[in-house]
């Protein structure tokens, strides 16, 4: 029986991982001692739910969040924001399901973690949806005068008082960044040291937060794409450090700890928008009162539900459609349901990229990929264009029959998520079985329960990426080496 | 080329054999010493199973490779060294910490940990004359010459529940059953309670029962060789991983201290041409062990093990040693993962304990005991601090 630590990597690319691989020696190293590969992410895959995938092995209808925000009635729009509590309400993770096996856990900086869980007998950090640190970020409460003690000022988030980090002068967020996860690695350090811990789970967001920052530096096929500037490398440098910090980890490990180091998803060039409801407007889906002078999100828009069939929300590209009986103001027949929404995926399959090219767009019905009591208040239709290297936009107001724009609302934005993450686990019992195909990020909590020797409950949608590949240990073994050390007087 | 046999014989102190001085629980021990090299000042990098094998077998310290139970594959065994070297490897013991569970069946040939058996809870392990038996098979199946044959015997180990004829030569006035036996490791020497001297008196002549009887456990290991013609091929290194407490620095067992008693351990090199003993009062550690083999094979020295060959002697370089634990309580560790450590040089012998965060200085030639701590008087208090200091937590963040 292992303990384990994981160490998410927010937006870990295993493309980037490839290209770089003689630069990142300590992955190399855990690759070559353990199991490794790109590993599937949900659909949208990004927000918060990814994580909460990974740490419950549930889909995101058994808990509700398809994004940051979420709507769990038939309103127009997505008024609730994907918060702990809720979810905590709706799912095990892995946080809940462990203390009750009787493991001592940890979580640091996990993405929807605030207001910061009480772990009983563990500890638990909050991540950087806390909303200030005199809010408390840290359980049990006294944990906060280690975290500063080892840290310093601790900081939550790269962004600063009411600078969104995307519009944060280049130099500033990246020093910021750099200071974030090394405190965090200071912790995770500290814990894996001097708490006894079973199951450490931190998350590093700058995996995330680099990419989205500076990817167009280095990326000669980015839409700004800029050769000379100084930040060439600086996707490449933070690679490079995120790899040393591994080492780190790994090297601080004791026998029977388990290194698992995997992404929410990938990351990769955004291409560009695609203004949605700009273009249900111009197929007739979506009437609007009154066309804003300027561009708006959907809460601020004027929208004629009566005539409205369809409506999108989020980055990634969720459409609702209008649904008679359902939404207040539906106006598909439930009998039409399916038709209609094969006649729009049909539609928005044929939307080219900005130069006529296919974006290879990828639809899906969310009855096909999202089940459980909360997948009926989610969209109907999730679309991935070109891999989601082209996001959406839900704001109106472009100007008719205008469907790219180049900016998110918070800023120029580099990165897109991918629908790829990256993985890989290595550690006593498991295997250097190398590269894996097939994992997915549902697979995270069972194989945590594996490497533990702990049941993996049967709801589980998930299963061990160590499958059978797993050395037989029976409990047997367990039971009589517990009870030959107990007659020896240890 | 000979063949090369460790035997290990756990919880065995130095000061209760025959040849060190000790009363003469150990006649047949005694008996062999003018074929041996024998070592007076051999110290084990650990007070415990855990913390001294990763030295006699790894040639590495404890805390080295983040702390474990399970056997880091990071170390390197002596046993995977020599089978590289196209030499047969076997290894026979019964004390599960270094078992196949955790991890330290690799690069043997035949590896018997006794795991498999089923034990009582007076006798938790498999004795030397069942290990013996075993052993002997092994011998008579294995046509490779050389070999590198490791055994070790638990026999002394507690409970202290030796057999009647045992207790009888150590002290034929002792008046205890079985039961009583078990119920003294229960009650007293589990819960570490010295208040009585006259129980832990007894303790420690129920433990000198158990070292006569392992004496009589290596005898008849001797006897098989000798049968086999195999003793007059055989080069013997024999050692043990820690002794023992009786009281002699308030507790019983062998917990996370670092104390003469439980790291001074008796080592002695058995070599059957030789004819007189050879004393050896050089400064020498547990890691040595493994290089020792390497070096008797003749293989080529391995870069990971951080001892010295003992072989030629006069070759040994004049150096300190360092021993290294957690501060422990039976199986319970006290605090989080609290570091013990000890460094000697010469006679004087310094130790560190993080739990508390002291300091004891020992001169051990005028206190051999280590009862006057003279960390505040002497002069050479701070050089030996820095000694240890830069060992603490060295592995950790």
């Amino acid at each position: 029986m292992s303990r384990v630590v994981v160490l998410g990597l927010d937006g870990f690319s295993p493309e980037l991982a490839e290209i770089w691989s003689e630069d990142l020696p300590n992955l190399k190293k855990l690759q070559q001692q353990g199991i490794w590969g790109t590993m599937e992410s949900t659909v949208p895959p990004t927000g918060p739910q990814t994580w909460t995938c990974a740490q419950s092995s549930r889909n995101p209808g058994i808990f509700g969040f398809w994004d940051f925000s979420y709507r769990d009635d038939f309103s127009y729009g997505e008024p609730r924001s994907a918060n702990c509590t809720v979810r905590d309400k709706r799912v095990d993770c892995l946080h809940k399901i462990l203390p009750i096996l009787g493991q001592k856990v940890a979580i640091i900086n996990v993405p929807l973690t605030w207001p910061p869980p009480r772990i009983p007998g563990g500890y638990s950090i909050s991540s950087f949806m806390t909303p200030s640190l005199d809010k408390g970020f840290t359980w049990p409460e006294s944990l906060k005068d280690e975290v500063y003690h080892l840290a310093g000022e601790y900081i939550i988030d790269a962004k600063e008082e009411g600078v969104n980090y995307r519009q944060m002068e280049k130099e500033r967020v990246l020093k910021r960044i750099y200071d974030m996860e090394s405190q965090r690695f200071t912790l995770l350090k500290h814990f894996i040291s001097n708490k006894q811990c079973d199951y450490i789970f931190t998350v590093i967001t700058g995996c995330d937060r680099i990419p989205h920052l500076f990817y167009h530096y280095f990326d000669e096929q980015h839409r700004r794409y800029d050769p000379d500037s100084r930040y060439k490398n600086a996707l490449h440098d933070y690679y490079i450090w995120i790899d040393k910090q591994i080492g780190e980890v790994w090297d601080s490990l004791d026998g029977e700890t388990v290194l698992f180091v995997h992404s929410a998803h990938g990351v990769q060039r955004l291409n560009g928008l695609i203004n949605l409801n700009e273009w249900l407007i111009q197929e007739g889906y979506m009437v609007l009162n009154e066309y804003p002078s300027k561009p708006a999100p959907l809460v601020e828009l004027s929208v004629d539900w009566s005539k409205t069939k369809a409506w999108a929300t989020g980055h990634i590209g969720q459409v609702y459609l209008n649904v008679k009986g359902r939404e207040p103001q539906g106006i598909v027949d439930p009998d039409d349901y399916d038709s209609f929404m094969d006649e729009l995926a049909d539609k928005l399959i044929q939307i080219p990229d900005e130069w006529g090219d296919s974006l290879k767009t990828q639809i899906f019905k969310r009855k096909e990929i999202h089940s459980g009591p909360f997948a009926q208040y989610g969209p109907d239709l999730f679309i991935l264009f070109d891999e989601c290297r082209w996001n959406i936009s839900e704001m109106a107001g472009y100007g008719q029959g205008s469907i790219y724009s180049f900016d998110t609302p918070s800023g120029p934005d580099d990165g897109a998520d991918g629908l790829y993450g990256y993985f890989c686990i290595a550690g006593p019992g498991v295997p250097a079985s190398g590269e894996h195909n097939g994992a997915m990020l549902l697979d995270v909590a069972p194989t945590v329960l594996d490497v533990m020797d702990l049941e993996i409950p049967q709801e589980m949608e998930g299963k061990s990426v160590l499958g059978e590949k797993k050395p037989a240990r029976p409990s047997e073994d367990d039971e009589k080496m517990r009870s030959r050390l107990k007659a020896l007087g240890y | 080329m000979k063949n090369v046999i460790l035997l290990t014989i756990d919880t065995l102190r130095k000061d209760v054999l025959g040849c060190y001085g000790g009363e003469s629980f150990t006649p047949f021990i005694d008996s062999i010493q003018d074929n041996c090299i024998r070592f007076n000042k051999a110290y084990s990098p650990g007070p415990y199973t855990q913390a001294a094998f990763p030295g006699i077998l790894t040639s590495s310290y404890y805390l080295e490779y983040g702390r474990q139970k399970m056997l880091s594959e990071r170390r390197v065994l002596i046993s995977e060294v020599v089978k590289k070297g196209g030499i047969a490897t076997a290894g026979f013991h019964s004390n599960p910490y270094i078992s196949t569970y955790f991890g330290w069946n690799r690069g043997w040939d035949v590896f018997y940990d006794s795991m498999e058996e089923e034990v009582n809870d007076k006798v938790p392990y498999i004795k030397a004359d069942v290990l013996n038996k075993k052993v002997h098979d092994w011998l008579k199946s294995c046509q490779d010459k050389p070999f590198f044959l490791w055994v070790h015997y638990m026999d002394v180990h507690e409970p202290y529940v030796p057999e009647w004829k045992y207790i009888e030569i150590v002290d034929p006035s002792i008046q205890i059953d079985e039961e009583e036996m078990f119920r003294l490791f229960r009650d007293v020497v589990l819960k570490r309670d010295v208040s009585d001297k006259e129980v832990v008196e007894l303790l420690k002549k129920l433990y000198c029962a158990h070292v006569r009887e392992i004496d009589d456990g290596v005898k008849e290991f001797f006897g098989i060789l000798e049968k086999d013609n195999l003793l007059k091929e055989s080069v013997i290194i024999i050692t043990s991983d820690h002794g023992d407490e009786f009281g002699e620095h308030g507790g019983l067992s062998h917990d996370g201290k670092m104390y003469s008693e439980l790291v001074n351990v008796p080592l002695f090199i058995y070599e059957p041409s030789r004819e007189k003993t050879e004393v050896c009062d050089i400064l020498v550690s547990g890691l040595d062990v493994p290089p020792t083999i390497v070096y008797l094979f003749g293989l080529d020295s391995v870069d990971a093990f951080e001892g010295h060959p003992l072989i030629p002697l006069e070759d040994y370089p004049t150096r300190g040693a360092f021993g290294e634990a957690v501060d422990k309580h039976g199986s319970r560790e006290k605090g989080e993962e609290k570091e013990v450590h000890y460094y000697l040089e010469g006679d004087l012998k310094i130790i560190y304990c993080e739990t508390d965060d002291s300091w004891e200085l020992y001169d051990l030639k005028a206190d051999p005991k280590e009862v006057n701590n003279i960390i505040e008087i002497s002069s050479v208090a701070e050089t030996m601090k820095q000694k240890v200091r830069r060992r603490v937590r060295r592995y950790q963040a």
